[in-house]
C-alpha cells in the first residue's frame, strides 16, 4: 500500500506536512518533583522527573554541575508484539540519546553537586517514540521547576519519494527513513538529529525544514498547556 | 515501600488514633480508599485496565498468545503474570531495584489463580496437545502508596474482564499440521470468565490485636508485618502469605480472615458492578491518562 495515496493523503487522512493530534497534561503524580504525559496521536508517553536531589553514587558526582540520568522502559503490550522485556539494549541507547537531549538543556552550573532523574515509560509506540519521550521529559521538567535554556522540542519527519512527511507513524516509518530533530524553538538550535535508515543527502535539507517546522508546531501546544497549567495554579506570568 | 521516615511521636500518633476507631485520613479501620477504574485504554491490548487508589496507580494488560501447551496439561491453557515496578513510581525502582517487589507480587498472584476453582484454564484451549492460548498480564505500577496487593489484583480481575480476545476457528488440518482462521469480525470475540476470580485484601497489625485495611503509606511506617488474604466472590479464602517482619497473635489471624472473607465479597460486587456500568455505555470516550 502506498504511504501517500493518489489523492495526496496519507493512510490516517493526514496531507504530508500535518502532525497527529497531540495532547499533553502536567503534573499527574505527586511524588516525583515533576510528571508530565503527552499523547502523539497513538503514541503515548508518561514522564517523571527526580530532582535535583542528592547524587546517589558518590564516584559520579560532579561539583561544579549536576548529574543527568535518564531510564526509558517500555510496557509489555506497547506495540503489536508483546515486549518481554522493559528495557532493553535499545531502550538503554535511546535513554542515553535522551539524556544528552537535556545536558544541553539544562543550566547545568545553577546545580551543582546534584543529580536530576528523568524516568520515561512508553505506554503505547506508533512512531516517533523518542520524540513522544523528549516532550514528555521536557514538560516534566518544566513542571519540576529545573532551569532549563529553553524548551526542549522534538518532532520526527521521512521522505517518501520526493515527498517529505511529517510526524511519521510505525506502518510509515517501515517504508522509509525516521528523521528525529530535537531543537531549542525560542534560539532555533538543533539540540540532536537523528536518522534511521538511509537518506540522500540533496533530501536532507528539505526533512530536517520540515521536522523543525513540526516542533514549531509541537512547542506552541506545548507552551500552551504549561501556561494554562499555571494559570490554573494562580501563578503570575512575568512575561504577560 | 515509600521513602518516609515518621518520628516516633508521629508513629504513636497514627497507633493511637486506630485504638480509638479513627484513621489520619477520616476513615474506620475497615474502610477504602476511593477508587478509579477504567478499562480499555490500551489499544495494542487484548485487555487492559488502569487502577488509581489513593495514591496507588497501576496499569494491566493482558495479551494472547497462541503456543503448545505443557506436556504434563495437554488441554489446558496457561495464564502467566509480569509485574514491573516503573521507575516512575519511585526512583529506587530504576534498573532492577523493583525487582523484589515485582516477584512478590507476580508470585502472589500466580498462587491466586493457581487453583481451576479461580480461573477455567480448558477453556482456554484450542487443540489439545498442540495449541492453547497463553494470557500474559503485565502489571505496571506507575505510582506505589500504599496497598499494592489490593489494587494490583483488582486491577488484573478488572483486565481479564475486559480482555477481548478474536474467535479461532480451526479450519482443517495439513499432513498433521492445523489451519486455523482468526476471525476479522470485532463482534466475534471470546471473553474470559473472571466470575470466580478472586482479589486480594490486606490487613496490616497496628497493635496485638487490631488490623487496618487499605493503610496509606504513612501507617503501613507503623506495622511492620501484613497479612494478604486472598478471596472469591463468595468470601471463599483462596491463598494467604505472611509480609513483612513481625507476628500475628493467632486470634488476630483469624479475625482478619474473618473479615477479608466479609471485605471481598462486597469489593467483589462493587467492582463487577462498576465494570458492567462502564460496559454498557454506548460509545464510551476513553479517559485515559486524563
Amino acid at each position: 500500500m502506498d504511504v501517500i495515496s493518489p489523492e495526496g493523503l496519507r493512510q490516517d487522512g493526514r496531507t504530508p506536512t500535518c502532525l497527529r493530534d497531540i495532547s499533553c497534561r502536567l503534573g499527574l503524580y505527586d511524588r516525583p518533583n515533576g510528571s508530565a504525559y503527552i499523547e502523539i496521536g497513538n503514541t503515548k508517553v508518561l514522564a517523571a522527573v527526580y530532582g535535583p536531589r542528592e547524587v546517589r553514587s558518590l564516584s559520579k558526582q560532579n561539583l561544579d554541575e549536576c548529574v543527568i540520568q535518564c531510564e526509558m522502559s517500555r510496557i509489555a503490550a506497547c506495540q503489536g508484539e508483546r515486549v518481554r522485556r522493559p528495557r532493553d539494549q535499545r531502550t538503554r541507547a535511546l535513554s542515553l540519546q535522551i539524556a544528552g537531549v537535556f545536558h544541553a538543556a539544562i543550566r547545568k552550573t545553577k546545580y551543582p553537586g546534584s543529580q536530576i532523574d528523568i524516568y520515561v515509560q512508553v505506554l503505547q509506540a506508533d512512531g516517533g517514540v523518542t520524540s513522544a519521550c523528549i516532550n514528555a521529559s521536557a514538560l516534566a521538567l518544566i513542571h519540576a521547576g529545573v532551569e532549563l535554556m529553553d524548551y526542549v522540542v522534538s518532532c520526527t519527519a521521512s521522505i517518501n519519494k520526493t515527498t517529505p512527511i511529517l510526524d511519521v507513524t510505525q506502518q510509515e516509518s517501515v517504508t522509509g527513513c525516521e528523521v528525529t530533530v530535537s531543537m531549542l524553538p525560542n534560539k532555533g538550535s538543533v539540540v540532536s538529529l537523528d536518522c534511521a535508515h538511509t537518506l540522500h543527502l540533496d533530501q536532507l535539507d528539505e526533512v530536517v525544514d520540515l521536522a523543525m517546522e513540526g516542533c514549531q508546531q509541537i512547542y506552541k501546544v506545548m507552551s500552551q498547556e504549561v501556561e494554562t497549567y499555571l494559570q490554573d495554579k494562580n501563578a503570575v506570568m512575568s512575561h504577560q | 515501600m515509600a521513602d518516609i521516615t515518621l518520628s516516633e511521636s508521629e508513629k504513636r500518633y497514627i497507633v493511637d488514633g486506630v485504638k480509638l476507631g479513627l484513621r489520619v485520613d477520616g476513615r474506620e479501620r475497615l474502610d477504602y480508599q476511593h477508587m478509579e477504574i477504567e478499562t480499555g485504554l490500551v489499544s495494542t491490548a487484548n485487555g487492559s485496565a488502569r487502577l488509581r487508589h489513593g495514591c496507588t496507580d497501576v496499569l494491566v494488560t493482558v495479551k494472547m498468545e497462541m503456543e503448545p501447551p505443557p506436556t504434563h496439561q495437554p488441554k489446558d491453557g496457561l495464564i502467566n503474570f509480569f509485574v514491573n515496578c516503573s521507575a516512575n513510581a519511585a526512583p529506587e525502582f530504576e534498573g532492577r531495584g523493583g525487582e523484589d517487589l515485582a516477584t512478590s507480587l507476580s508470585a502472589m498472584l500466580d498462587g491466586l489463580y493457581a487453583s481451576p476453582m479461580s480461573l477455567d484454564r480448558s477453556r482456554l484451549c484450542v487443540v489439545p496437545g498442540k495449541y492453547v492460548k497463553v494470557l500474559y498480564v503485565d502489571v505496571e505500577i506507575l505510582e506505589c502508596g500504599g496497598s499494592l496487593f489490593d489494587t494490583v489484583s483488582l486491577g488484573v480481575k478488572a483486565a481479564l474482564y475486559a480482555t477481548r480476545m478474536p474467535k479461532i476457528y480451526i479450519t482443517g488440518e495439513d499432513g498433521g499440521e492445523m489451519e486455523f482462521m482468526v476471525s476479522e469480525n470485532p463482534q466475534e470475540v471470546d471473553r474470559v470468565d473472571v466470575s470466580n476470580a478472586p482479589i486480594l485484601i490486606t490487613h496490616l497489625r497496628i497493635t496485638e490485636n487490631l488490623t487496618i485495611v487499605d493503610p496509606s503509606p504513612e501507617e503501613e511506617c507503623c506495622g511492620p508485618v501484613q497479612v494478604v488474604v486472598g478471596v472469591n466472590p463468595k468470601g471463599l479464602i483462596t491463598a494467604t502469605q505472611q509480609f513483612g517482619a513481625g507476628t500475628f497473635a493467632p486470634q488476630t489471624l483469624a479475625d482478619s480472615f474473618k473479615s477479608a472473607s466479609a471485605l471481598g465479597v462486597k469489593i467483589h460486587q462493587q467492582l463487577m458492578q462498576r465494570l458492567q456500568q462502564e460496559e454498557n455505555v454506548p460509545n464510551r470516550k476513553i479517559r485515559g491518562f486524563w
